[in-house]
């Protein structure tokens, strides 16, 4: 009964990766020369020319800030609509909106929303007296224009999840708290959030990965720019394999992305497990 | 109980009827279902135009079909945004279509991998291909190692596009009322000076793509004034910053920008906005591709040229020099693993007949011929004059390298780093041309 | 829970927000559908279509084949959805009722599944499609669409399987009962939000699903994501059609969740753990 899902992960897991270690290690960039033998150079080459470090660094911002916003809002969304039954179910539907339409429709709305001369957003912060500003064309704010998108794309997930979490609270723990005296606020600290920690948990992780991984926004919006401001590692691989046709590069790059999320997951596991919690 | 009973009852209907259409619709993979009875073959045809304006190309197809009933032909209009990408991943499994079309910077590259089919007989077969009625520039785009591997489609160019209103407020007229367009770098530049006056922008460039600096803001008038990015001898090294032509035009925009006369935005400015602005009479002058007109026309049909608008030859560095352009364009190249090699090259060398391309190039492209530009629709439409003017003294701005995309983008990232954040030319464009030629060409 | 006013107040508040937040660009992009290629193309932005028409939807059907492919998106949709959550539900019981050696080994499996970004996997998952000659048709890609699902499905479902008080299904083995039936009738009802999450999860996933619909269909049978993107021309954004287009794509899922989210209220009323 496990052994089907276990063998289509299995395969999936080890399948690409084999490939992506194979052709990192050849020549692959559509040239007369592609399967030779190559040995490390594209990762010595990636480390003299391929600016990982910024890369890096562009990726964890972007990823950590969709995290902490999306689950913020997200839970917030989720907590409020949890007591309010009847409207709820509409609430919620109107709410998953965001997450429903596909990132090909996502970056095209929000193109037209960042627009410097003719956008929703510079037409509503000029006609509240606020500073306009070229979002998505400064490197200082292109990453953070970003991130909103991806925020307000991404928090239905949350609350979703964190919601399917609140009903699986059993009623008799919250009659429980609220026999103890306990007020509202307090029962979200020490009742609700305590429970939700499997849940929580688990979408954090998920989504981590899958933030890391999205570039979609990165490509169509700002095609990894201004001056790379919004270059991060999926986009990076994406646009050495097929932009510029570099498949060695693309794959080293996979593969030092693989092995550096591997390595965080495992010292977050080892971490939690020393602290004797976590659910998995 | 009862829900559980009721949500596996309706999973296991769903599962059945989606199987069932699922499998209904599946028939599309290309095979030779014939019903004629005789060995028809079926070849695909794989064409970057949108639907929109994909019809010239299947008029050309259904009177090939007539003409060979052996022969059908499955058109499939992919989109165009990642067309590269579906179609190497094709080739890469062995698959892809018979015929299609390639963007000129791909064709070194996939010629090398092996994707491209050898032309060089049907190219040099005079009864099949009219080489000598072709622009010379364009068939050199598509030969690799001395053999022909693609067939040109269309190519483009690019002019002055000027606005009449604001060149008669600002009072830029000749004796008889009429726009007095800049004809070198030094009028366009004195000429928006005096638009940042009047409270409009004098000019707009447009940065929004690898390939914007190369083909659109630096290129045209960096061919003007003879500069190069890549050396155009067997060695295609980098070169922009030895280059007097390729530094002149880039501290052109530079000084633009600096001068104040460039819309907000400049970093990411797309052919939208800057149509918008132009129509809105809020920019002078800017340089554009004969696909702007249409795009005019949706978004303001009582924006008209002639009467609104004008084009105009490309300035050029010092009075007297000939004007040119960049320009680029597409090509036709064939499958190498095509399983219906011989039907494929028989359907190449009728599309590229110099009346079939001339149909197809009505939607916003010129045909890839020397004198298509003379003939109709083009001949009687004055809107054509400057693109006939900057053809001959057209070109790539960077010369044919199997990395073009990869030496684009580094240039495109160098130059916006001089002309929009105001450093150095020549410490950018030497930036330049040492990364491009350490870690991009020959790699 | 009984909730003061004021907490309630600030609820409110809250959700009238979040509503904002979440429907503003939705609205932009329909009342932008709604308006001509000349209101468009204006320099300022409008917050009503001076007079609303239908011709960017029109263009949009004429012009792609929006359609029909939001029929094969849906198919697709379902069909994978529905593989997933049966698929999953019964791995995730079997791995959450039988602790066997190597439980934590296959969920970090599962999780490994996702490290590798779709670009590393679309050029190796497309040539084993090659050879399985799945390529090219609709079925194949929701084969690929399994595989590259069902692993987090079981992962979320484990997680919520796990949650569960041992109490449920020890009661239902007390009485007698057979381990798929403690699963169907005991398990399942319970879990159905969490089973709800999973299929939502799926659903959405491929819906939005792009690269790989793009590289494993033609063009004869693509999903809506391709309409989508085939609407953008080489020099023309063709911002109208786009937005219609946006539209049609944004409401056959919110139509269903609308419906679903009834469902789900009138099964959790009707379960017991409330």
């Amino acid at each position: 009964m496990a052994a089907v899902p276990a063998a289509i992960a299995l395969a999936m897991v080890v399948y690409p990766l084999a490939f992506n270690i194979w052709q990192s290690l050849h020549v692959e960039r559509l040239s007369k020369n592609d399967g030779q033998f190559a040995g490390l150079q594209s990762y010595s080459q990636l480390l003299q020319f391929g600016g990982l470090l910024d890369t890096f660094r562009t990726t964890l911002l972007w990823t950590v800030g969709c995290l902490v916003l999306q689950s913020l809002i997200g839970f917030i969304a989720a907590v409020v609509l949890d007591g309010m039954s009847r409207a709820a179910s509409i609430i919620r539907a109107l709410l998953l909106v965001p997450w429903v339409m596909p990132g090909v429709a996502v970056s095209a709305v929000w193109s037209t929303i960042y627009d410097p001369i003719s956008g929703l957003l510079n037409s509503v912060l000029g006609s509240l007296h606020l500073p306009t500003h070229d979002w998505l064309g400064d490197p200082k704010t292109a990453l953070a224009s970003l991130v909103l998108v991806n925020v307000w794309k991404g928090f239905p997930f949350w609350m979703l999840m964190l919601a399917a979490g609140l009903k699986s609270i059993p009623q008799e723990v919250h009659e429980a708290a609220a026999l103890d005296g306990a007020g509202y606020l307090k029962r979200v600290r020490f009742v609700i959030v305590p429970m939700l920690r499997p849940v929580w948990v688990l979408t954090t992780l998920l989504a981590f990965i899958w933030t890391f991984n999205y570039f979609d926004l990165a490509y169509v919006m700002t095609n990894g720019g201004p001056n790379g401001a919004t270059t991060i590692l999926a986009f990076d691989i994406y646009q050495s394999s097929f932009v510029f046709n570099r498949f060695d590069q693309g794959s080293a790059l996979s593969v030092l992305t693989f092995l550096t999320m591997s390595i965080a997951i495992a010292v977050y596991f080892r971490a939690s497990r020393r602290l004797g919690g976590g659910a998995s | 109980m009862q829900y559980t009973l009721r949500r596996g009852s309706v999973a296991v209907a769903m599962l059945a009827a989606g199987s069932l259409a699922l499998a209904a619709c599946s028939g599309g993979s290309g095979g030779s279902e014939s019903s004629t009875g005789s060995a028809t073959v079926t070849l695909t045809y794989m064409t970057s135009s949108p639907e929109a304006t994909i019809g010239a190309e299947k008029d050309v197809i259904a009177t090939f079909e007539q003409a060979n009933p052996t022969i059908k032909i499955n058109v499939d209009a992919g989109p165009l945004s990642n067309y590269d990408t579906q179609l190497v991943t094709a080739f890469k499994g062995g698959n892809g279509p018979d015929i299609f079309w390639v963007n000129h910077p791909n064709v070194q590259a996939w010629a090398n991998a092996g994707y491209l089919a050898d032309l060089t007989a049907l190219a040099n077969d005079s009864s099949q291909f009219q080489k000598d009625k072709f622009i010379p520039g364009l068939l050199q785009i598509g030969t690799v190692g001395g053999k022909q591997y693609t067939l040109p489609v269309n190519t483009d160019a690019r002019v002055f596009w000027y606005n009449t209103a604001l060149f008669k407020k600002v009072g830029l007229v000749d004796s008889s009322g009429n726009p007095k367009v800049p004809t070198t770098w030094a009028e366009m530049q004195a000429d928006a000076a005096l638009f940042k006056k009047a409270g409009v922008y004098g000019f707009a460039y447009r940065s929004d793509s690898d390939y914007a600096m190369a083909y659109e803001a630096v290129g045209p008038f960096m061919k003007t004034a003879g500069g190069e990015i890549l050396s155009s001898d067997a060695t295609a090294q980098a070169i922009a910053s030895q280059s007097a032509g390729t530094v002149a035009a880039v501290t052109l925009l530079q000084d633009l920008v600096k001068a104040g006369v460039t819309p907000p935005g400049e970093s990411k400015m797309n052919e939208t906005t800057m149509n918008k602005l132009f129509a809105s009479d809020e920019l002078a002058m800017m340089l554009g591709g004969p696909w702007e007109r249409p795009s005019l026309e949706q978004i303001a049909p009582d924006f008209k040229f002639g009467t609104d608008y004008g084009v105009a030859d490309v300035p050029v560095q010092q009075a007297g020099d000939k004007t040119a352009s960049t320009s680029g364009g597409w090509q036709l190249g064939v499958n190498a693993k095509s399983a219906n090699p011989a039907a494929a090259e028989k359907f190449a060398a009728f599309f590229e007949t110099p009346e079939n391309l001339q149909k197809l190039a009505v939607a916003g492209s010129f045909p890839p011929t020397i004198d298509g530009l003379s003939q109709a629709p083009f001949s009687s439409d004055p809107f054509y004059i400057p693109f006939m003017d900057v053809l001959p003294n057209s070109g790539l701005p960077i010369p044919p390298v199997a990395q073009m995309a990869q030496v684009s983008a580094a240039f495109e990232k160098y130059a916006m780093a001089a002309i929009n954040d105001g450093k150095s030319v020549s410490d950018q464009l030497s930036a330049f041309d040492n990364e491009v030629n350490s870690s991009v060409l020959g790699q | 829970m009984k909730k003061s006013a004021f907490v309630r107040g600030v609820e409110t508040a809250l959700v009238g927000v979040l509503l904002l937040f979440a429907l503003v660009p939705i609205y932009w992009m329909a009342t932008s559908a709604l308006k001509s290629d000349v209101e468009l193309g204006r320099l300022d932005p409008s917050w009503f279509p001076e007079s609303a028409t239908l011709d960017q939807f029109r263009a949009a059907i004429g012009q792609s084949r929006i359609l029909s492919y939001l029929l094969y998106s849906g198919l697709l949709a379902a069909g994978t959805a529905v593989v997933v959550v049966i698929l999953g539900s019964l791995a995730a019981y079997a791995v959450t009722q039988w602790t066997f050696p190597g439980v934590g080994g296959f969920l970090g499996v599962t999780l490994f599944t996702q490290l590798l970004p779709q670009s590393a996997v679309l050029v190796p998952l497309y040539l084993a499609w090659k050879t399985l000659g799945l390529t090219g048709t609709l079925p194949g890609l929701g084969v690929a669409y399994v595989f590259l699902f069902l692993p987090v499905g079981v992962w979320m479902l484990v997680g919520f399987f796990q949650s569960l008080p041992k109490e449920l299904t020890e009661a239902g083995l007390i009485d007698g009962a057979g381990r798929l039936r403690i699963l169907f009738s005991i398990v399942l009802p319970v879990v159905r939000p969490a089973l709800g999450a999973v299929a939502v999860y799926t659903v959405i996933s491929c819906w939005g699903e792009f690269l790989f619909a793009l590289v494993f269909l033609r063009s004869d049978h693509a999903t809506s994501t391709v309409a989508l993107a085939s609407l953008v021309g080489e020099h023309n954004p063709n911002i109208g059609p786009l937005m219609a287009a946006a539209t049609l794509v944004t409401l056959p899922p919110l139509i269903v969740f609308f419906l679903m989210q009834r469902q789900f209220i009138a099964g959790l009323t009707g379960g017991s753990s409330k």
